[in-house]
């Protein structure tokens, strides 16, 4: 008893000291010689390679506006910090960022699991956050600080469920998912859409991400004798699961959210059998249209690489923080956030940036691709 | 080839085309984990060590065949033999590779332990694990490794069932492995040395057999079996990543506790039994639960056969020890 009663004292002490160090330690915004951008994604760990593309999007944006001068007369600076894909991490980039008087808005986070987290801290300290993460319940929290240029879940659940029915004509659809918050939600998604236009579940699997052997629930839903296969989840689980599929005699059509939109999911099915295979997007083919195309050359000068997935949607949502700073007309956390709500931006990806009240894009695009000799091609578009 | 199909109703009809599909898929990962339990089964069976870096040395024997045929195939698949000739160049240095280190496993962790507690070495093992695992992690990265599509999948059918040329080639190579393990233990001197020195050190070393070099040998036989099994592992589903000895190393263990810990023939019986229980299992449970319980709980099957085993016939289905 008497050891433990120190310890609310102790904590007290030390939340006292930060709070005064804190206060002490605070510079004046207004003298800082740059704007800072925070961000915060996975750039260690195996989403890396989607956390450092898509961060160099943002960067490609904030370079642009630098080489013009800047914005109101300061340069701009990205503060990137790693959070892992790790939910507990995010919270901790996120009061990082809060704790830097500098930094006057976000982009973060990439994942879903840490975007859901960090979205409270970002609000409490009135720092506007521009996500990238797709899962519906996001924006639904109730925070106002909080916005998406990219297209939720539940289209990407949606609306191939319905190229299902109209295109590919199902009738029996077998729902397989990895039992993730992104996999097993955009999955519901699809099933009840496809079950409301009149298709029938045969079954609802759950399968443990990170296992090799599906072999036994494949052979369960061979039995079932299902029109398409929906496999909501990532690359690796995805690509085992198409392949086995083919082993095991099962012809039909495959489809899979943006997860599987990776060269690791052609690689683990193998060409051959990912041949057909079909899987949502977000961002339309890099070499669509001439925006793009003079994009990617832009990028490809700059960072010596081909664009990531995800990169064009940094630069989108790095113009958007830029554009609601420069309508803000001040350095001030609040004014950003309020600026953004009437943000109305012309985009290389979809028609434009505006948004709702809940802060989601208003037009979101979905684009639908066929694996074609080991790539990803443009199918189809809602 | 329907014709071949059990006449019934429903879901008995159901319930038999998946039988079939699954002691074929189960025999396949079965043999796998055979040759996992034998090395583990070997080194109990020699010193009554639990060896529990042996499911690294599975993992590295992936990640050596993956890496030299990085370098040797690029582009799809190529004429029959020539493959043949790599996938065996790949076996061999697989084999090498986790055999060395093996041996230099027991002689840094285990030799200094010999006659210390039993518990000491375990915790080495576990150390040497742990240690193996996140060096690899380091070197290879986070990302799975993928295996080089270079075999072009065959697909058998039989009764509905379908079998695959890889798959095949996994039961040769595996029968062809053990044929030669049981020739070498039973038919040569070495074995003899081994047999003599898991049946009593102190008089097999009275009786002129090298105690190190006979220990050594062991520390070959296992881990090259486990480098194999690595092989066809990543051969079959394509993948290899850093942590896949942890699991496949208990199923193997299992396995090995299973046919009786130390007996080489137990260790493939259990491994056959345990990867067919698991598919099959895996298989009817959510036919006979009506969806309630899916196949994602097929890992449970091995741990429950692993705490029924320990606590109705803790010796195994065969019994214990090599020299037996």
């Amino acid at each position: 008893m008497r050891s433990r009663s120190w310890l609310p004292l102790i904590l007290m002490l030390l939340g006292l000291g930060a709070l005064v160090s804190g206060v002490a330690l605070l510079p004046s915004p207004a003298a800082a010689q740059t704007i800072k951008i925070g961000w915060g994604g996975p750039l260690t760990g195996d989403q890396a390679f989607f956390g450092k593309s898509w961060m160099n999007g943002a960067q490609m944006a904030i370079d642009e506006v630098n080489a013009k001068g800047g914005v109101l007369g300061k340069k701009l600076e990205l503060v990137p910090l790693d959070d892992q894909a790790d939910p507990k991490q995010a919270t901790v980039v996120a009061q990082r960022h809060c704790d830097n008087a500098q930094v006057l808005a976000v982009i973060g986070h990439f994942n879903s699991g840490a975007t859901l987290p960090a979205e409270p801290v970002y609000n409490k300290c009135r720092l506007l956050e521009v996500t990238n993460s797709s899962n519906p319940r996001i924006t639904q929290l109730g925070y106002d600080t909080i916005f998406r240029p990219i297209a939720n879940d539940s289209m990407q659940g949606g609306d191939p469920a319905l190229y299902a029915i109209q295109k590919l004509k199902v009738k029996r659809a077998a729902i397989l998912h990895d039992k993730q918050a992104f996999g097993q939600g955009v999955a519901e998604v699809f099933a009840k859409t496809i079950q409301s236009k009149g298709a029938t579940i045969t079954s609802v699997n759950g399968v443990t991400h990170g296992d090799v052997d599906f072999t036994a629930v494949l052979t369960k839903v061979k039995a079932e004798n299902p029109d398409v296969i929906y496999f909501g989840g990532t690359a690796t689980d995805g690509g085992l699961i198409l392949k086995q599929m083919r082993q095991l005699g099962i012809k039909v059509p495959y489809m899979g959210p943006d997860g599987l939109f990776e060269k690791a999911f052609i690689d683990v099915a193998t060409p051959s059998a990912a041949e057909g295979a079909l899987v949502s997007f977000q961002a339309p083919p890099l070499d669509s249209t001439p925006a793009l195309r003079s994009w990617s050359k832009d990028y490809n000068a700059k960072f010596k690489e081909e664009p990531g997935p995800y990169s064009p949607y940094g630069y989108d949502e790095a113009r958007v923080v830029i554009d609601a700073i420069q309508r803000a007309g001040k350095i001030d956390r609040d004014a950003v956030v309020k600026a953004a709500r009437t943000t109305k931006l012309s985009s290389i990806l979809v028609k434009s940036i505006e948004f709702d009240e809940k802060g989601d894009i208003k037009t979101p695009a979905i684009f639908l691709f066929k694996v074609k000799d080991g790539k990803f091609v443009l199918e189809w578009q809602p | 080839m329907a014709a071949l199909s059990l006449p019934g109703i429903g879901a008995v009809d159901q319930i038999g085309g998946l039988l079939l599909q699954q002691l074929i898929n189960g025999l396949t990962i079965g043999c796998i984990y055979a040759l996992v339990a034998l090395g583990y089964s070997m080194v109990y069976g020699v010193l009554e060590l639990l060896n529990f870096a042996h499911g690294e040395l599975f993992m590295l024997g992936a990640y050596v065949a993956i890496f030299i045929l990085g370098g040797l195939v690029t582009k799809g698949p190529a004429p029959l033999g020539i493959l043949i000739v790599v996938l065996g160049l790949c076996l061999v240095a697989g084999m090498f590779v986790s055999s060395s280190l093996g041996v230099v496993i027991e002689k840094v962790a285990y030799r200094p332990l010999r006659y210390a507690s039993r518990l000491a070495p375990i915790l080495t093992a576990l150390g040497v694990s742990i240690f193996l695992q996140n060096t690899t992690m380091l070197v290879a990265g986070r990302r799975p490794w993928y295996f080089p599509n270079i075999f072009p999948t065959r697909t058998y059918t039989f009764a509905d069932a379908h079998a695959t040329n890889l798959q095949l080639l996994i039961l040769i190579v595996a029968a062809g492995l053990m044929v030669g393990l049981h020739y070498l233990v039973n038919r040569t001197n070495y074995g003899l040395a081994i047999r003599a020195v898991a049946e009593d050190k102190d008089v097999a070393s009275l009786m002129g057999i090298d105690l190190d070099r006979t220990i050594s040998s062991v520390f070959v036989i296992g881990p090259s079996l486990g480098a194999a099994a690595g092989l066809l592992f990543s051969l079959y589903y394509g993948v290899a990543f850093f942590n896949m000895g942890f699991l496949a190393g208990i199923k193997a263990f299992t396995a090995a506790v299973l046919g009786g810990i130390g007996n080489i023939p137990g260790a493939m019986l259990g491994g056959l039994l345990l990867g067919v229980l698991e598919a099959v299992g895996a298989g009817i449970l959510p036919i006979v639960s009506h969806g309630v319980v899916g196949a994602e709980y097929k890992d449970i099957f091995a741990f429950v056969v692993l705490i029924g085993v320990l606590v109705f016939k803790p010796t195994g289905l065969m019994g214990e020890r090599v020299g037996r």
